[in-house]
């Protein structure tokens, strides 16, 4: 009985941490694009703890062939968060802000308007507990 | 690998106990290189010189012994019939002692064992043909192995107080459980070769190429890694700082725990990074596909 009850909670504790991760992150995390493109992370800790207090991710992608999937990624995950559209002449950016018990989530997009080209997905991770 | 050649070693000697044997003592000193050519040698480190031939009857004169400078010189005449093997040279066994050996030649179809070496000197073993090394702990000044052909070496925990130079190139392959030094580490892989090392060393610097297939544990200061063609990378690596480049059709699977990797992808090339590091910036050109779906997950 004991040993169902761990492995309940084993199984559930994957789906919650699997959770945590949503398409945005997917196509960041795991991206093939033709052209040009840079994928780059910092990590910011506190200086005390030395435990995580931030991370930022950012993928820059000069030839937008994955263009669409990132808008729709954005478009479903803007329904679990706030999100916010600025466009003007030069620039579209799509933002995305998530926010839980431990950590905010903000997800952005940026891209030429007119061309759609030289794309930029970024996102930051705060964590609450370690500040 | 050792145990596997032991067991082999035992099959055959075990086969040709039958056969007529012979024996004699070559009196040579003053040596510390070794160049064997086809034949099988028993390498202990002592206090004294000893060099004893053991071999069937109908190949004992066909051995050549001889002390050329400070090389002892050990060769197997083929008479070019073709047919000798691997398992031949086996019954072609020469045992030799010595205070110091500083070097070591295989070439043919050498098989070299020795338990371990201790020397203050530079040591350096080369390998060609379809030759094999076992060596157990190796401590010396400093270390340059190089093997080719189809040869396998096969080496115990190494360390060294001065730099390492590593090369494996053809369809060889060369495992050094572990490699500790100071100094810096130049490991080069090429062809189709194969090899599973261990480092702990201050800086290491890689190039590996062709089709070659590299599992590697690294802790050290600084890595510098270059991986071209169809190479195969996988590699554990802690430490500071990674530069690291790749491209073709390459896949390098890391696993890291250190503060900075600076890497750069071209071709079509497959760049799977897990761990930890604080600052990361990967450039691509090409279809390179890069996944970092196991990296900071905190």
């Amino acid at each position: 009985m004991r040993r169902w009850v761990i492995l309940t909670l084993v199984f559930f504790g994957m789906v919650i941490n699997g959770n945590a991760q949503n398409k945005i992150d997917e196509i960041v995390e795991d991206f093939s694009a033709p052209g040009t493109s840079t994928f780059s992370s910092v990590v910011e800790r506190n200086p005390k703890t030395r435990k995580v207090v931030k991370v930022v991710k950012v993928l820059q992608l000069a030839n937008i062939s994955g263009f669409p999937a990132i808008k729709d990624a954005f478009d479903e995950e803007g329904k679990n968060g706030n999100l916010l559209t600025q466009t003007d002449r030069e620039t579209t950016t799509v933002t995305i802000t998530q926010e839980n018990k431990s950590e905010i989530r903000i997800y952005s997009f940026s891209y030429e308007t007119r061309t759609k080209r030289n794309g930029v997905v970024t996102i930051i991770i705060k964590y609450k507990k370690n500040n | 690998m050792k145990t596997i050649l032991s067991l082999v070693c035992a099959v055959f000697i075990a086969l040709s106990a039958n056969a007529r044997k012979v024996e004699w003592m070559f009196d040579a000193t003053d040596f510390t290189a070794i160049n064997a050519a086809t034949l099988y040698v028993k390498y202990t480190q002592g206090n004294r010189y000893s060099v004893k031939v053991r071999v069937e009857e109908k190949y004992a004169d066909r051995v050549e012994l001889s002390v050329s400078g400070k090389t002892l010189q050990l060769k197997f005449r083929d008479h070019g019939e073709g047919g000798f093997s691997w398992e031949d040279s086996l019954n072609v066994c020469v045992e030799v002692t010595s205070p110091v050996l500083t070097e070591v030649k295989c070439t043919g179809l050498a098989v070299f064992r020795s338990n371990d070496i201790n020397v203050s000197e530079d040591f350096s073993v080369d390998m060609s043909g379809a030759t094999k090394i076992l060596l157990g702990n190796v401590s010396c000044r400093t270390c340059h192995f190089s093997v080719s052909g189809v040869s396998v070496m096969d080496v115990g925990n190494v360390k060294t107080k001065g730099a390492v130079v590593l090369s494996s190139t053809g369809a060889s392959a060369m495992n050094i459980k572990h490699l500790e030094s100071v100094d810096n580490v130049s490991f080069d892989c090429s062809g189709a070769s194969k090899s599973e090392v261990s480092f702990k060393v201050r800086d290491i610097d890689s190039k590996i190429s062709g089709a070659a297939k590299v599992k590697m544990k690294a802790d050290a200061r600084d890595m510098d890694m270059n991986v071209s063609g169809a190479a195969k990378l996988e590699l554990g690596f802690t430490g500071e700082k990674m530069v690291v480049g790749s491209s073709g059709a390459s896949v390098l699977n890391l696993d890291v725990d250190c503060k900075m990797i600076r890497a750069t992808n071209s071709g079509a090339n497959v760049f799977s990074i897990a761990g930890t590091t604080d600052d990361i910036k990967v450039e691509c050109s090409g279809v390179a596909r890069i996944n970092t779906t196991k990296l900071n997950r905190f």
